[in-house]
C-alpha cells in the first residue's frame, strides 16, 4: 500500500490537535489528577488559541469568497451577456453598502438592512408558506402511503386548529397533547439519532479515518 | 448533576463510543459480509439520479445549505461533504459537472476540496465540478431564493439538499417537484427535517444522512461505523429504558 507523507502528516496534525483540544474543553477543574495535567499544562491556552484560530480563518475564507465572488460578477457583467444585468445590480448594491458602511453615521447602513434585506426575507417567509401547502397538497398523489397521509392531516389539523380555535375548545387538549407527546418525542429522537451520529463521526476524524484527511 | 459528574458522565461516554466503534469497526471489517444493512431508498436511488444527470446532460445539484467548518455543525459538514463526493464521482463522466453550493465561507472550502478529491478519484485533470457560494446571512432565505432561480438557469436535474436547511428547503424542493425532478432532502433542523419529508422522493431522517459512505461505497470501515451507531442507539434506548423504570419505582414519575 502506497503511503503519501503529506496524508500522514496531515492525519496526525488532526489527530493530535483534534486530541487537546478535546481534553481541553472536556476536563475542568474537579477531576483530581485529571485537572491537575490540564492545569500545569498551557492546554487551556492551547485550545483557546486553536479556537481564535477558527475565528481568523473564518473570517479570512469570507474575505477571499467576497473577492471570488465580486471577480465572477465583474467578468459577467463585462461578457455583456443576457444576465448580466443582476451582475451589475449586485456590483451596484455591493458598492453602495461598503459605501454607506464607511460614513461615520452608519443610520443608512442600518436603514439598508431594515427596509430592504429583512423586507425581502419577509416575502421569502410569506412564500414558504405557500410551498409547505403545495408539498403537503401533493405528497399523497406522490407517496401515497399512510405516513403521507398522517403528515398531511396533522399539518392541515394543526393549522386549521392554530387560527379558528378558541381558548375553550375542547381541541385545545389535543393539540397541546400532540404538541407535548408525539412532538416532543419526535423531536429528542431526531436530535438524540443526531448526536449519536454526531459522535461516531467525530470519532472517526479525531482517530484521522476521515476520508478528507486521508486523501 | 453538579459539574463535576456531568464532566466524568461526557468522558464516559466518549469513552464508550469510542471503544464500542474501534471494537465494532476492527470486527466488521474481518467479517464484512456477517452484517446485512436495511434498505435505504434514498441511497439506493442516488447511483440512478446521477446516471440519469450523465445521459440527459443536466447537472444535479447538491446543497449543504449553512454548514461549514469550524462551528457546530463541521460534522454534518463533513456528512454532507461526503454525499456530495459520491455525486460527484458518479457524475464524473457526463457532460455536466455537479452543482456543489454552500451558504458557509468555509463549507465552500470543504466542498471544493471535495470536487478535488471526487476529480481525482476518476482520473481527471482538471476539477470536474462546480462549487458554489451563495452568502446568505444569518438566514439561508437568500439562499434558498438562489437555488430556486439556479434550476431553470442551469437545466439542472434532481436536487440532493443534504446539511443545515430550515423551512426555506420548501422554496427549493418546490421548485424542483414543479419541474418535475426528484428531491434528496435531510438536514439536522427539525423544522427543515418536516419540510425534507414533505418533499422528497425518498425519505433520509436524521443520522442517516452520515451513512452516505456505509451504503454507497465499499469502504468496510464506514459499514463498521454504521453497525457501531446502531449498537450505540440500542444501547441509549437501554439507558433510557432504565432511567424511566428507576424514576417510575422510585415514585419520581
Amino acid at each position: 500500500m502506497r503511503v503519501r507523507l503529506s496524508a500522514v502528516l496531515l492525519t496526525a496534525l488532526t489527530m493530535g490537535f483534534g486530541l487537546l483540544t478535546l481534553a481541553g474543553l472536556v476536563v475542568g477543574d474537579n477531576l483530581g489528577l485529571l485537572s491537575q495535567v490540564v492545569n500545569q499544562t498551557p492546554l487551556r491556552a492551547l485550545v483557546q488559541l486553536m479556537l481564535r484560530f477558527v475565528v481568523i480563518i473564518t473570517a479570512v475564507a469570507v474575505i477571499v469568497g467576497v473577492f471570488n465572488l465580486i471577480a465572477v460578477h465583474v467578468r459577467r457583467a463585462a461578457a455583456k451577456r443576457s444576465l448580466a444585468l443582476y451582475s451589475v445590480v449586485m456590483l451596484i448594491s455591493f458598492c453602495a453598502v461598503i459605501f454607506l458602511s464607511l460614513r461615520p453615521s452608519a443610520d443608512e447602513g442600518r436603514v439598508v438592512l431594515e427596509e430592504v434585506q429583512i423586507a425581502l426575507e419577509l416575502a421569502f417567509s410569506a412564500l414558504v408558506l405557500f410551498s409547505l401547502v403545495y408539498g403537503a397538497a401533493s405528497l399523497t398523489s406522490r407517496r401515497p402511503r399512510w405516513s403521507s397521509a398522517l403528515f398531511v392531516l396533522t399539518t392541515v389539523g394543526m393549522l386549521l386548529a392554530s387560527v379558528t380555535m378558541s381558548s375553550a375548545s375542547p381541541w385545545v387538549a389535543v393539540v397541546d397533547w400532540v404538541n407535548a407527546v408525539p412532538v416532543d418525542a419526535g423531536t429528542r429522537s431526531i436530535l438524540l439519532g443526531t448526536a449519536l451520529a454526531t459522535l461516531v463521526a467525530g470519532i472517526r476524524v479525531l482517530v484521522g479515518q476521515d476520508r478528507a484527511t486521508r486523501e | 448533576m453538579d459539574t463535576a459528574n456531568h464532566q466524568v458522565l461526557t468522558i464516559l461516554v466518549l469513552l464508550l463510543a469510542f471503544a464500542v466503534t474501534t471494537i465494532v469497526t476492527q470486527f466488521v471489517r474481518r467479517r464484512p459480509d456477517l452484517f446485512v444493512f436495511r434498505r435505504q431508498d434514498a441511497f439506493d436511488a442516488l447511483p440512478g439520479y446521477a446516471a440519469l444527470s450523465v445521459e440527459s446532460g443536466q447537472p444535479l445539484v447538491v446543497a449543504v445549505g449553512n454548514v461549514g467548518l469550524g462551528g457546530d455543525g463541521s460534522v454534518i459538514a463533513l456528512a454532507a461533504a461526503e454525499i456530495a463526493y459520491q455525486v460527484a464521482v458518479r457524475s464524473a463522466f457526463g457532460d455536466r459537472a455537479p452543482l456543489l453550493s454552500t451558504s458557509s465561507p468555509t463549507g465552500l472550502a470543504l466542498i471544493q476540496d471535495t470536487a478535488r478529491r471526487a476529480s481525482k478519484r476518476v482520473g481527471h485533470r482538471r476539477e470536474f465540478t462546480d462549487a458554489r457560494w451563495y452568502p446568505s446571512g444569518a438566514s439561508s432565505l437568500a439562499y434558498a431564493a438562489a437555488l430556486t432561480a439556479l434550476q431553470p438557469l442551469e437545466d439542472t436535474s434532481a436536487n440532493i439538499l443534504v446539511g443545515r436547511f430550515g423551512a426555506e428547503l420548501a422554496l427549493i424542493a418546490e421548485s424542483s417537484v414543479r419541474r418535475g425532478h426528484a428531491v434528496i432532502a435531510a438536514t439536522d433542523r427539525l423544522d427543515g427535517q418536516a419540510v425534507a419529508f414533505a418533499f422528497s422522493s425518498r425519505t433520509l431522517i436524521a443520522e442517516e444522512l452520515f451513512q452516505a459512505s456505509a451504503y454507497l461505497s465499499d469502504n468496510a470501515a464506514r459499514k463498521g461505523e454504521t453497525v457501531a451507531l446502531d449498537l450505540l442507539r440500542v444501547l441509549l434506548v437501554g439507558v433510557i429504558i432504565l432511567v424511566a423504570a428507576q424514576r417510575v419505582l422510585n415514585g419520581g414519575g
